[in-house]
């Protein structure tokens, strides 16, 4: 999902948790401070870079997805499309 | 009053900070993570405080909505951030630390020996077996090498005992001198900013509790087994490295099982 946020272009970790917020429409609730692990092991993980923004005047650092992050996203995508199919059958079935 | 979020991220540095396994190497990593969240703490601030709440409750309301300090600086943890791999330098470092500790303990079973011989006999702790005859070459060794004894076997116990104190004793000097130098080089190497990482703690602590806890294990068995059998004599040489050994397998394990409970504490993420 942190995945998903940052494909549409680089932002840093507050902009990153709203926008996750406001995409799932309320859904994700987390405890705001547990996402920058997660943003962390993805960047040590190669599918992030991250770096300090320049010209602020707090330290803030900015994440953007990298080839590996792109190819690492869209196989997720279609992983979800087929699970979220198959869930979407089963229920189906059952109703 | 204090500031909550300055509260906050002193325990979260703090938190990130106490972890005996953390690799130097992150104090960067750290050092980030502080930066980011006080970032995005003061961010959240700003935003309430934009929308009409006083500072200090929305600074309430950033440290609330960033969650538990404990459930932050766990995750940071799990990330990478202040904790160690398993490398060949650390499995190194690691070798050379525990050298040092278990010659220490070798010395500490020396300093016990030395009190099993005066509580319950030199012969408690280094007496020949029975039935063992002395020529009279050897017993004039023995008279010479401890002398004073009115028999053989008793110069013989004496100098067998003065070993077992003496060379444990030594091996507890040796494994000092080697924790100096292990850490008079973590100083020297710290402040060249160069990596002094051990392997993760839970695995050194299993690590050091299987090893003492074997070696406990036979050494008791040894003398419990010599003194059902009626050969009491000398086998409080290996009871005294036995209890060390248990002393330092019953430290390893507090030890993992302090490790073991943090991580317990650490919650799988769920937003990757």
């Amino acid at each position: 999902m942190l995945l998903a946020v940052l494909a549409s272009g680089p932002a840093h970790g507050y902009a990153v948790i709203t926008d996750l917020h406001q995409r799932s429409g309320g859904a994700f609730d987390l405890p705001e401070g547990t996402v920058y692990p997660a943003l962390h092991r993805l960047e040590r993980a190669g599918l992030l870079t991250s770096s300090w923004e320049p010209g602020t005047t707090r330290r803030r650092r900015v994440y953007a997805l990298t080839a590996k992050g792109h190819r690492s996203l869209a196989a997720e995508r279609k992983q979800w499309k087929v699970f979220a199919g198959g869930v979407n059958l089963v229920l189906a079935g059952a109703s | 009053m204090s500031d909550p979020i300055d509260d906050y991220l002193d325990a979260l540095l703090f938190r990130l900070l106490d972890d005996p396994s953390r690799n130097y190497d992150d104090a960067a990593a750290i050092r980030r993570a502080v930066a980011e969240s006080e970032d995005h703490l003061r961010e959240t601030q700003r935003v309430a405080m934009a929308g009409g709440t006083g500072d200090v409750a929305a600074a309430q309301l950033a440290v609330e909505r960033f969650g538990s300090v404990d459930d932050v600086a766990g995750r940071f943890r799990r990330s990478g951030t202040g904790r160690s791999d398993l490398t060949l330098g650390s499995v190194a470092r690691t070798l050379w630390l525990m050298t040092g500790i278990g010659f220490v303990a070798i010395g500490i079973s020396g300093v016990v020996a030395e009190v099993f011989g005066e509580v319950w006999g030199q012969a408690f702790v280094a007496a020949d077996l029975p039935g063992v005859t002395y020529t009279p070459a050897r017993c004039a060794q023995y008279a010479q090498l401890a002398p004073g004894h009115a028999t053989c076997e008793q110069a013989a116990t004496a100098h067998h005992f003065g070993e077992v104190v003496q060379y444990r004793v030594a091996a507890g000097v040796l494994g000092l001198l080697i924790l100096l130098a292990y850490r008079v080089w973590v100083h020297l190497t710290r402040r060249r900013g160069r990596s002094t990482a051990l392997v993760p703690a839970t695995l050194l602590e299993t690590a050091g509790a299987a090893l003492f806890g074997v070696a406990a294990a036979a050494l008791l068995l040894i003398s419990v087994g010599q003194e059902a059998s009626g050969m009491s004599a000398g086998s409080g040489a290996y009871l005294s490295a036995g209890l060390v050994s248990l002393l330092m397998t019953g430290t390893f394990a507090l030890l993992l099982v302090r490790s073991a409970s943090r991580m317990d504490h650490q919650v799988p993420d769920s937003s990757e």
